[in-house]
């Protein structure tokens, strides 16, 4: 069986098809709006008239690609291709500032790699076993896990815990607006029809992280053409040395971890796992000081965790039919068209698909590795195209993208809106990434409170007596009171400084 | 506008947002049996709005005003790049994308442009290549449709 699957990945027309998906799947990544959700969704109607294997295989390298392309603009441009790349800006950005884009780009790649083979041996090997565990999740330890996650935004809050609260809070409310979970009432529509299905989380990025920087960019033009600077690179291999990356197992080891665990649990992210890596890394360093200003340990841990989840979210789909984020909805698709019923008897069934799928990816990760790396040179020549140029035709794509998903103007519009609403939080010194988790994890927070609550009669000591809930709760609250106490300290000092510069 | 300024006028606005959101909410009453209802989660989120922005403003109001920080932003700039971006989303549908692209590209690149760089003729050509560049990635070589307004082909 084994055997038929390698047989036919290693057919030319299947081989030719992943390559075209790793592709056309890093353009998709890079591009701001375009996202590896759309690359699949679009070539998905494509795959049913080819043959199984072809068809699954063009999929699976569209979302290889489409993962890990978004590091590219979000170090090139520091803009997010991808939600999932947002904390590779953190320091991917900096890193382009001074001068060392090429060894940002270079590193973001070959840990991209590293974090998607990580994930695929897990989602080969243990995938059975992990997916037993989760198998018996109820609302109960979804609501602890959105709480703990929720508790993330604490410590990206920057100099204003207090402003990062209010931040992550208004995303919570917007993802409210639209119809309600559990019993699907209309809130916060105001009589808009439009407004009925809510805002869509791609919408939002656009807005907030592409739209705010080209409307700042208009009010900061006089400085556009002086602060454009040729950035220079030189890179051998990957940029990183044989110490560097013995310095980095640990983090990298920790954030694939943490990457195949957010992938396996339903309705988290790339995102999330992401911002949850880089703040684990963060906290774990003997330099957390330094995150930030630039330096490799952010963006291995954001990138490779992100391309963990890919291995991770295939595990509860193959094994329970149960997808975990909206590419492997699609994904689920694509299978059951084809005859592959994803659940516990797909290996008997459908083995040669599975193991196709398992070494189409393992080959998706590799193109990636020698296609984003060997055309390195061309994206990094991105950075050469004038800002006055370059920041228009991200707008057309924002308008496009924005469009493209759901075929409607009301959310171009909400681009705009969204774009003006990141200007206002900019003016005001309000960060606005802990406003993306609310906006991605209030919704998940709010549907397990209630189910959970419903099933437990309105008794909310399941959350304490049940162990696993319990352990993510008392984890966040431990960690609420760490960045508290931290942020403290830090004001304290600060007016201590103050009041000596003073005297 | 100096700091204190801003964070006051910051926390003042995220309370009556708060209030907004709690007075809205407030009307959602539970229908299903043993279920907290769909107001229960906006007023919790609510009721944290008004207290962090209460906090906020306490802080505000007690910091220190540093002197103001002087601003070098062109508010010029800004409003022209809001205007044509607002411009291109009406005209993106009523137009068409290849005119309504065109037009917003041209427009905004003179507007982020400066003496030094401003290449008038270049700039039509870049706006024309994009858009058309674009127009035929989407609608032929992946097959969505993009508004096609006054001109169709």
């Amino acid at each position: 069986m084994i055997m038929d699957a390698v047989m036919a990945v290693f057919h030319p027309v299947c081989l030719g098809l992943i390559v075209a998906g790793v592709i056309i799947g890093i353009i998709f990544g890079s591009i701001p709006g375009l996202s590896a959700t759309m690359a699949v969704v679009l070539f998905l109607p494509m795959s049913f008239g080819m043959e199984p294997i072809n068809g699954i295989s063009l999929l699976v390298g569209l979302y290889m690609g489409g993962i890990s392309g978004g590091l590219i603009s979000a170090i090139l441009l520091k803009i997010p291709g991808t939600p999932s790349s947002i904390a590779t800006v953190f320091d991917g950005g900096p890193m382009a500032d001074h001068g060392e884009a090429g060894k940002a780009l270079g590193v973001g790649i070959l840990y991209s790699a590293i974090g998607s083979l990580i994930s695929i041996f897990a989602l080969i090997f243990i995938s059975p076993a992990l997916a037993a565990i989760t198998l018996k999740f109820t609302p109960v330890e979804y609501f602890a896990i959105a709480f703990f996650s929720l508790t993330i935004i604490a410590s990206l809050s920057g100099n204003s815990l207090v402003k990062g609260l209010l931040s992550g809070l208004f995303g919570i409310a917007i993802s409210m607006v639209g119809l309600a979970p559990i019993d699907g009432l209309t809130r916060f529509t105001f009589g808009e029809f439009q407004l009925m299905s809510g805002f869509d989380i791609v919408v939002l990025l656009i807005g907030v992280f592409a739209v705010t920087d080209i409307i700042m960019a208009g009010f900061g033009r006089k400085h556009l053409a002086d602060a454009y600077q040729k950035k220079t690179y030189s890179l051998k291999g990957f940029g990183i040395t044989w110490e560097e990356f013995k310095g980095q197992l640990g983090n990298m080891i920790r954030s694939s971890l943490i990457g195949i665990g957010i992938g396996i649990l339903p309705g988290i992210g790339g995102s999330t796992a992401g911002l949850l890596s880089y703040t684990a890394t963060k906290n774990a360093s003997k330099y957390p000081e330094k995150f930030g200003t630039g330096i490799i340990d952010g963006v291995i841990a954001s990138e490779t965790s992100n391309n963990a989840v890919i291995g991770g979210s295939l595990i509860p789909l193959i094994t329970m039919g149960i997808p975990g984020n909206t590419v492997t909805a699609v994904f689920l698709g694509g299978l059951t068209i084809h005859g592959i019923n994803p659940g516990p008897l797909i290996f008997e069934k459908s083995g040669v698909y599975v193991y196709g799928i398992f070494i189409a990816l393992i080959v998706s990760t590799i193109a990636m590795l020698v296609f984003e790396r060997g055309a390195l040179r061309i994206f990094v020549k991105l950075l050469d195209i004038p800002k006055h140029i370059l920041l228009p035709i991200v707008m057309v794509c924002c308008v496009v993208g924005a469009y493209s998903s759901n075929s409607r103007i009301f959310d171009v519009w909400s681009v705009l809106g969204f774009g003006l609403l990141g200007v206002l939080f900019k003016t005001a010194k309000v960060p606005s990434t802990p406003l993306i988790i609310g906006f991605i994890l209030g919704k998940m927070a709010e549907e397990n409170l209630r189910r959970a609550l419903q099933a437990s009669n309105g008794d909310i000591s399941v959350f304490f007596t049940r162990p696993i809930s319990l352990v993510f709760i008392a984890v966040a609250v431990v960690f609420l009171f760490i960045t508290i106490k931290n942020n403290y300290k830090r004001h304290k000092a600060g007016k201590v400084e103050e009041a000596e510069e003073e005297g | 506008m100096t700091d204190k300024v801003k964070n006051i006028i910051c926390a003042v606005s995220f309370l009556v947002f708060g209030i907004f959101v709690f007075y809205q909410a407030s009307f959602i009453k539970p229908i299903m049996a043993r279920d907290l209802g769909s107001g229960f989660m906006p007023q919790v989120v609510a009721v944290a709005i008004i207290a962090l922005a209460i906090l906020a403003l306490v802080l505000a109001v007690q910091s220190k005003a540093p002197e103001s920080t002087k601003e070098d932003s062109d508010m010029k700039g800004g409003l022209l790049t809001v205007l044509c971006i607002a411009a291109y989303v009406i005209l993106y549908d009523n137009l068409g994308f290849l005119l309504s692209t065109f037009l917003y590209l041209f427009f905004q690149i003179l507007i982020l442009s400066n003496e030094k760089n401003r290449k008038i003729p270049m700039f039509a050509v870049i706006a024309v290549a994009t858009s058309v560049i674009v127009y035929a990635t989407f609608v032929y070589a992946i097959g969505m449709p993009l508004p096609e307004g006054v001109l169709s082909f």
